[in-house]
């Protein structure tokens, strides 16, 4: 069911208006360049997120951007605009979900990469996979980054990772590291997968998609006990 | 003030043992027995003001309190939506809550412990207090949170709770 899953686009985002605790209104770029201009503004309510849609609050359809979550250093992770009013930050990153993105009127639909950044549109860009999916990578996040692959054996497979964002940067410092191709606990291995690497895909260089995160487990748990 | 002492069941070793016979503790296993204790305690006689105190060890990454098997992080929308609900229920009014106490290790210290602190305060529409420092069993006695340990605990701003509120 390669259907149940959201993609998301990163862009900047420069909020232009609030009109609720979650529904603003955000410029992809910079506003002072186009000053300040209305008609530039992306309409979004923050509170249209796939954690959101696992705890049936909308449908799976209505999912607009990413969640906003903690990271590993505890740094903020997807949508950093925020969750929520008063925890809205003027300035801070967009994830918006494909179909929402492909909507929006070719005027305002944000650049990927994002203006003035370097790299390539799949280090932009995550995939939540649909936590009632009978499937592996059901409610698991994988982060895209730009991979040269130099070595495999089986499913084993040696590669150079760059950071997003850095692939195409002069002063780049990839790592280099062993993944399970096949395995969904390190990248998005299964049917459809967006990974373009390896596993007799044809490609040494490209997209290699990478365990990120994943939908709360309260978030699940909660999921589970309403359909119980 | 009287404390409501909800004391999470991995964190047994952190309070006093004549604090955990009170009857005003409850020991909880995940978010849901806040709801119990809520409960239990609004169907006590009416009291003086109470705090509400969710003791437990806090992440190691993050500094978050873990209640159970919940960590206490108010970007995980279904711990948001749990704490809203309380917020709306009317239940702090009812048992004249007056602070919610996150006294965990350093609860106040991080930016996700001090987002959940902020968050949490505006859903429950009162002061969310957390710790500046790790806290052990002897910041406990057997009513509670010591008194004399309140300058270890701010809110979302910094501020040290009034003494009224200790």
């Amino acid at each position: 069911m390669h259907g149940m899953r959201w993609v998301f686009r990163a862009t900047g985002g420069f909020v232009g208006r609030i009109e609720s605790a979650t529904r603003i209104a955000f410029w992809p770029d910079e506003p002072a360049d186009h000053g300040f201009d209305p008609s530039l503004l992306i309409m979004t309510d923050l509170s249209r997120t796939p954690a959101a849609a696992a705890l049936g609050e909308i449908s799976f359809d209505a999912v607009e951007i990413d969640d906003c979550y903690c990271g590993p250093t505890g740094d903020l992770r997807g949508t950093t605009l925020g969750p929520r009013w008063p925890e809205i930050q003027v300035a801070g990153a967009v994830y918006l979900e494909q179909r929402f993105r492909d909507r929006l009127p070719d005027a305002i639909r944000p650049a990927l990469p994002p203006k003035f950044m370097s790299g390539r549109a799949h280090e932009y860009t995550t995939v939540v996979y649909w936590p009632n999916a009978d499937d592996p990578r059901a409610g698991r996040r994988y982060a895209g980054h730009h991979a040269e692959l130099l070595e495999e054996r089986g499913t084993l497979a040696r590669v150079v990772v760059f950071s997003p964002g850095t692939s195409n940067s002069p002063g780049a410092q990839p790592r280099t590291l062993w993944v399970d191709l096949g395995s969904p606990d390190d990248t998005d291995a299964g049917p459809h997968s967006m990974t373009e690497i390896g596993l007799g895909r044809g490609r040494r260089s490209g997209a290699l998609y990478l365990i990120s995160t994943g939908i709360p487990a309260t978030v699940l748990e909660s999921q589970n006990a309403a359909a119980r | 003030m009287t404390p409501l002492h909800i004391v999470s069941n991995r964190a047994l070793d952190v309070v006093p043992a004549t604090m955990l016979r009170a009857p005003t503790t409850v020991v909880a296993a995940s978010l849901h027995d806040v709801t119990r204790a809520l409960t239990a305690q609004a169907a006590r006689p009416p009291s003086s003001p109470i705090a509400i105190d969710l003791v437990g060890h806090s992440t190691s990454a993050h500094q978050l309190l873990r209640l159970g098997s919940t960590v206490i992080d108010a970007l995980d929308l279904a711990v948001f939506r749990f704490f809203e609900a309380i917020g709306r229920s009317g239940i702090l009014r009812d048992i004249n809550a007056v602070c919610l106490r996150l006294l965990g290790c350093e609860t106040a210290t991080s930016a996700c412990g001090v987002r959940t602190m902020r968050l949490l305060s505006s859903v429950l529409a009162i002061p969310v207090y957390g710790s500046r420092k790790r806290l052990s069993r002897t910041h406990h006695t057997a009513q509670g949170f010591n008194p004399i340990f309140r300058h270890v605990l701010v809110d979302a701003t910094g501020d040290v709770p009034p003494a009224e509120l200790t």
